[in-house]
C-alpha cells in the first residue's frame, strides 16, 4: 500500500498474507452449523411467545394452583344445631351424668375440709351465698 | 453457487426464501468474517463462537435491514462489536479483572494451533497485540481488508480523518516494534 511506504517503510515490503488458518472442512460446515443454530432459536422463541403456548400454559398453572389450594385448605368446622346436640348428649351423656356425684365432688375438690358442720358454715359464709336461697333449694 | 449480489440477497430474503437466502449470505461472508475476527481474538475456538453469534444476530436483524447503510457494512459493524463484546468478557469474569489477555493471545500464537505463518508474521502478529483494541481494529481493516476509510468510518462510527490519524499511529507502532525499537 502506498500510504504505509512512508510511515512503515518496512511493514510495507512484508508480504502481505493470512497466517491465521481455519481447521479442514471448517467453512462446509459452518453455514450448516449457523443454521442449525437460528432454528433452534427460533423454536426456542416462537414456543415462548406464542400467545397460544402462553395463554394454555396459564391456564393449566391457574387450575393447578387452585386444586393446590383447596387440597391444603383447613378442615371446614361446621356448626350443629341445638336439637343435634341434645341428641348427642341424651345418646351419649345421660347415662354416665350423675349430678350428685358431681356435687359431691365439687364440695370435696374445692376444699378438702368441709367435712364438719362448721367448716360448711363458714364456707358458705365466706363464698357469699344467700343462705335464704340454699334453704330454699335444699 | 451463483453469486448474488447484497441486494439480490436481501431480495431473496424477502420472499419466501429467507432460509435460503441466509445461507448464501454466509457463505458468501463466512471466510472474510471468521478472518477478521479471528485477527482480533486470535484463538479459533472463540472466533467459531464470536463468528456464530455475529450471524445469529445478523439473521435476526434482517428483517429489519432498512438498507441505510450496505450489508456488507453493516455485517462488519456486527462483527467488531461481537469481537469487542468478547474481549471483553473475557477481560472480566466474575466481576474480577482478568489480566493481560494479550499475554494470553500472544501464547496462542506461539503455540501454532492453526496458524501458519512464518517468524516474521509471527513478529508482526504479537506486534499487533500490543496495540490498543481499537487500533488493532483499525489497523486489521485497513491493512488486511483493504476497506476504504469511509467504509471504516460508516463500521467504526469514526471519522475518516481520526481513522486515518489511528492507521498511521498503528503502522508507526509497529514499525518501531518490527525493527526491535
Amino acid at each position: 500500500m502506498e500510504e504505509l511506504k512512508d510511515i512503515a517503510p518496512h511493514l510495507s515490503q512484508l508480504p502481505k498474507k493470512d497466517a491465521f488458518t481455519a481447521p479442514e472442512g471448517y467453512f462446509e460446515d459452518l453455514p450448516s452449523s449457523i443454521q442449525d443454530c437460528v432454528i433452534a432459536q427460533t423454536k426456542t422463541r416462537s414456543r415462548n411467545f406464542s400467545p397460544v403456548w402462553v395463554f394454555s400454559t396459564l391456564g393449566v398453572a391457574s387450575v393447578l394452583c387452585v386444586l393446590f389450594f383447596i387440597g391444603k385448605s383447613p378442615e371446614v368446622h361446621t356448626s350443629i344445631s341445638e336439637q343435634e346436640a341434645t341428641t348427642y348428649i341424651n345418646e351419649n351423656l345421660e347415662q354416665e351424668f350423675d349430678e350428685t356425684l358431681l356435687a359431691d365432688e365439687l364440695i370435696t375438690s374445692d376444699n378438702k375440709t368441709l367435712s364438719s358442720e362448721e367448716n360448711l358454715e363458714e364456707y358458705i359464709l365466706n363464698q357469699d351465698i344467700d343462705e335464704q336461697l340454699l334453704r330454699e333449694e335444699i | 453457487m451463483a453469486d448474488y449480489s447484497d441486494k439480490e440477497l436481501l431480495e431473496l430474503f424477502r420472499s419466501e426464501q429467507a432460509s435460503y437466502a441466509f445461507n448464501l449470505l454466509v457463505r458468501k461472508y463466512q471466510k472474510k468474517i471468521y478472518a477478521h475476527v479471528r485477527r482480533i481474538v486470535i484463538d479459533h475456538d472463540d472466533a467459531n463462537d464470536v463468528v456464530q453469534n455475529i450471524f445469529i444476530k445478523v439473521w435476526k436483524g434482517l428483517v429489519k435491514f432498512n438498507e441505510h447503510s450496505e450489508l456488507y457494512t453493516w455485517i462488519y459493524r456486527i462483527s467488531v462489536n461481537e469481537s469487542l463484546t468478547f474481549l471483553k468478557k473475557k477481560r472480566t469474569k466474575f466481576f474480577i479483572p482478568i489480566h493481560n489477555i494479550e499475554k494470553e493471545m500472544s501464547d496462542k500464537i506461539d503455540a501454532g494451533e492453526h496458524f501458519l505463518g512464518d517468524e516474521i508474521e509471527r513478529k508482526l502478529q504479537k506486534a499487533l497485540l500490543t496495540l490498543p483494541e481499537k487500533q488493532r481494529i483499525v489497523f486489521n481493516l485497513r491493512y488486511y481488508d483493504e476497506m476504504p476509510y469511509e467504509q471504516m468510518s460508516q463500521v467504526l462510527g469514526t471519522s475518516v480523518g481520526a481513522l486515518k490519524a489511528s492507521y498511521h499511529i498503528a503502522a508507526k507502532k509497529i514499525e518501531e516494534n518490527l525493527l526491535g525499537h
